[in-house]
């Protein structure tokens, strides 16, 4: 396919590092040899990772979309991360989610049904990455072809390459896909010319990993890895959720929970509260669904909190005492531990870590940013630009191996083999004249492979007929520096290539992503100036319809003034998009934006109160009223 | 094996020259000699292939055989020899498999040994029967799960039975690399010992097992 570009002017070719987080994501990249956050031209470094689609199937992505989460609660997606790379059975706790998991059409993963069209989380993933992307470029007037994108370190094959296959549909070329704590460590050591010994405690928003790396003379060596993919920050959420609703009768519980609106406010209340109680002793939250006939109304000290989070923090003491023993090391080997991720600004976590290693942790650099700031060094140095006296050498966190006869498995790679590494099995055949050879794949350490990730199934084709057990098929497993397995194979007494055919469990075949990335126009028509302005347009309907509905059932809970400001703006925004002015149409956009956005905060007023010493979250963080600041601050970014 | 030039520092590419790093890639223009493999890891390495090898030395070789010729430095240098990079650092990391662990590196060694290839040493290692036994005990134990406290008992216990092997391997070594050159003069002394460590190899085996399901067991009740 030919597709005409038209590059713009002066745009400046540059690669970026991107940590595509589950509640936030953010883009960075290196200027004279530093590191920075790219912030939009808001002055907005985080992109949360929200995606809302309305019924039309119009989606908007970030802020715009987490200021819908009320009007649209089951359009509007969160923590899409949790779903990259699984199948529907995986997902055990979709009770805490206001959308439906469904199987998808493709393979066995799972998808996200949203007003009954289902969408793959590789598709939505790449429309975050999209926006964080647009966000940087138009800010300052870059444009981004190639990035590095990270992952949790104990993401396994199939959640990696759903990452990159984000990547791609997105139209980005992906340099590497890197390990979070690793490109934490390499954004510390950078900073701090640092040699010895380093653990890296990663608590983000739904991840959690724990890495000991060793630093020589700018080589980052990962020594051990582990983690667990499903604890982070919204757990600790949803500890505070527990804790608010512990007075709740169970009829009541039950309306709060099939109430996605509900859910979504609960939810906020309980981040709210959670970051109150980083910096405070107690903060008390009234929520009041009176359409529910609940009404809730608790002080919750930071003692009640820890009590709450306290099953949590020893999950992940116990990975870091693994992590030591794999690394045969004692705490007082450790030189350095290093905070990353936003969950680490609880002083419990912080807590016990200094207990734990005997000296406080590390957080001079921003735990919500760290991560982006390492990909972004490591962005530089693949591409080539940078001086190259940095080496990253990192593990693969499980063991690879193949089912044998009788649902056993044969481990080929052991987990924390430094990558990339190569290992090879042989096959033969079982009958006379067999011409194929299926191996299943799978990844784990437990022994018996139904206990194990299945990561795909390989057929050899075209092995010439022969005897049984004549033929001798070497296969050829290499784990790339991604992390990401590959598999070939060849024919040894005739030297016949054996051609493999590949099924993912989890994931999506190369056709189709080259199909996804086909379909999805963003990618190679970007910009061209005509689309541009069919996408703003149609950004601008949304947010017309948007706000037209907010204005009509929610307009009351705002004086005149407000709800007349919100009237202008929508009659400004109608006038422009008569015409084919993207800059009128996008300054109009922005205005209406910012005179809707009292009623959404007047929305969630209206049922939530998080009150710190009397003064409400909002007084407490600024005047410009809680969501907005919370979310600069959001605790539960990875 | 293929023809090449190795200089007293190490080896040369037939192509530009240059000194390489190590003797599977050209760490200068990129060439490629995948057949160099055959070499063994230790020569791949470029270091002496002795059981009593130091593994801060190793260390420093892995490092600065990183800042060489790691693949990411050939990244912006084209598919193909990006790719070779990535075989000739997987090569590195294999023979730094074969190499790093002392029990390991003692197999590695046994199978070079002339004896070894010439099937003396074929037949099963004769493991002491109470071994096997106690073995078995601690397999079933771990199987049938153990507390926190009782793990870190056992873990002590797998560690200092591991040392005790790795010294009992140092002095059976020391024999066999004294008798190297000796051939048949040598005699039983040098076959014993050759003998003994085959089964130390062995035995860590199953200490190795018993360390890792203890670590799986620890993964899983998270």
């Amino acid at each position: 396919m030919q597709i005409q570009l038209k590059v713009k002017g002066q745009s400046e070719d540059v690669v970026v590092g991107i940590d595509l987080g589950t509640t936030n994501s953010l883009v960075a990249r290196v200027v004279d040899g530093e590191p920075k956050v790219v912030a939009d031209r808001h002055g907005r470094a985080i992109t949360p990772s929200v995606i809302s689609i309305d019924e039309e199937g119009h989606a908007v992505v970030g802020d715009e979309a987490k200021t819908r989460a009320l009007l649209n609660p089951a359009g509007t997606l969160t923590s899409i991360k949790r779903f990259m790379g699984r199948g529907v059975d995986d997902v055990t706790d979709v009770a805490h989610l206001p959308y439906k998991i469904v199987r998808a059409d493709l393979g066995e993963q799972a998808a996200i049904l949203v007003h009954g069209k289902k969408y793959l989380p590789q598709e939505l993933s790449a429309m975050v990455l999209t926006e964080a992307k647009k966000r940087a470029e138009r800010a300052q007037n870059l444009r981004i072809r190639r990035a590095v994108i990270t992952v949790p370190a104990y993401f396994d094959d199939a959640q990696r390459q759903a990452t990159r296959d984000a990547g791609r549909i997105a139209g980005i070329d992906v340099l590497r896909i890197i390990n979070e704590p690793t490109a934490a460590a390499l954004a510390y050591g950078l900073d701090k010319g640092k040699r010895g010994t380093v653990l890296v405690y990663d608590l983000g928003g739904g991840t959690f990993d724990v890495s000991l790396l060793k630093l020589t003379d700018g080589v980052f060596k990962v020594i051990a890895t582990t983690g667990n993919t499903r604890l982070g920050g919204d757990d600790f959420d949803n500890a505070v959720t527990d804790v608010l609703v512990s007075n709740l009768s169970e009829e009541q519980l039950d309306a709060v929970r099939g109430n996605p609106r509900a859910l979504s406010a609960l939810k906020t209340a309980s981040e709210q509260a959670k970051i109150a109680l980083s910096s405070e002793d107690e903060t008390t939250v009234a929520i009041d669904f009176a359409d529910l006939g609940v009404a809730i109304e608790r002080t919750v000290t930071r003692a009640d909190y820890e009590v709450a989070i306290a099953p949590l923090l020893d999950k992940t003491m116990a990975a870091v005492d693994f992590v030591l023993e794999e690394a045969d090391l004692d705490p007082e080997d450790v030189d350095e531990v290093v905070c990353v991720g936003g969950s680490t600004r609880t002083p419990a976590v912080r807590a016990r870590l200094e207990k734990e290693f005997e000296k406080p942790p590390h957080t001079e650099l921003d735990p919500d940013q760290v991560v982006a700031l390492g990909a972004a060094l490591q962005a530089e140095m693949l591409s080539g630009d940078g001086d190259n006296d940095q080496v990253l050498l990192d593990v693969t966190p499980l063991s690879l191996g193949i089912e044998t006869y009788g649902g056993g498995v044969t481990k080929l790679i052991w987990r924390n083999s430094p990558v990339p590494i190569r290992a090879t099995e042989g096959f033969t055949t079982q009958v006379d004249d067999q011409t194929a050879v299926m191996i299943h794949v799978l990844q784990g350490e437990r022994e018996m492979a139904k206990d194990l990730r299945s990561l795909g199934r390989f057929t050899l084709r075209g092995i010439p007929a022969m005897s049984a057990g004549m033929p001798r098929v070497l296969v050829e497993y290499f784990i790339d520096a991604n992390g990401i397995l590959k598999v070939t194979a060849k024919e040894m007494t005739s030297g016949t290539k054996a051609s493999i055919e590949v099924k993912p469990t989890y994931g999506l075949t190369d056709e189709q992503v080259e199909d996804m990335i086909l379909d999805s126009i963003e990618h190679a028509e970007e910009d061209i100036e005509a689309h541009i302005l069919a996408d703003k347009k149609a950004e601008a309907e949304s947010m017309l319809r948007y706000s037209r509905k907010a204005l009509g059932d929610h307009g009351e809970l705002v004086p005149d003034a407000i709800r007349t400001g919100v009237e202008i703006a929508i009659a400004a925004l109608e006038e422009v998009l008569q015409g084919d002015d993207k800059e009128a149409i996008e300054a109009a956009s922005d205005v209406l934006n910012e005179n809707t956005a009292p009623i959404a905060s007047a929305m969630m007023d209206e049922v939530l109160r998080v009150t710190v010493h009397g003064r409400t979250i909002g007084d407490v963080l600024g005047s410009q009223g809680a969501r907005r600041k919370a979310s600069d601050i959001d605790l539960s970014k990875e | 094996m293929s023809d090449y030039s190795r200089s007293a520092e190490g080896f040369r590419c037939d192509e530009c020259s240059e000194e390489m790093a190590m003797p599977l890639f050209c760490d200068h223009c990129g060439a490629n000699y995948p057949e160099r493999r055959a070499m063994g890891p230790f020569a791949v390495l470029g270091v002496n292939a002795e059981f009593g090898l130091d593994p801060d030395l190793l260390e420093r070789r892995e490092l600065a055989l990183a800042k060489r010729l790691h693949p990411d430095s050939w990244q912006s240098r084209g598919e193909r020899k990006h790719k070779q990079a990535q075989l000739a650092w997987s090569a590195v990391n294999e023979a730094l498999a074969k190499t790093q662990d002392p029990f390991v590196r003692a197999e590695t060694l046994l199978q070079g040994t002339d004896e070894a290839t010439s099937g003396a040493l074929s037949d099963t290692p004769s493991v002491p029967q109470t071994f096997l036994l106690e073995q078995l005990e601690l397999q079933e134990e771990i199987e049938d799960g153990v507390d926190d406290g009782r793990r870190k008992v056992l873990n002590k216990e797998v560690r200092r039975a591991l040392k005790e092997l790795q010294r009992q391997l140092a002095g059976h070594f020391e024999i066999i690399e004294a008798t190297q050159d000796a051939g048949s003069a040598a005699g039983d002394a040098r076959i014993a010992a050759l003998r003994a460590s085959w089964t130390v190899v062995h035995m860590s085996r199953y200490w190795k097992n018993a360390q890792r399901a203890l670590r799986s067991g620890a993964a899983q009740a998270r």
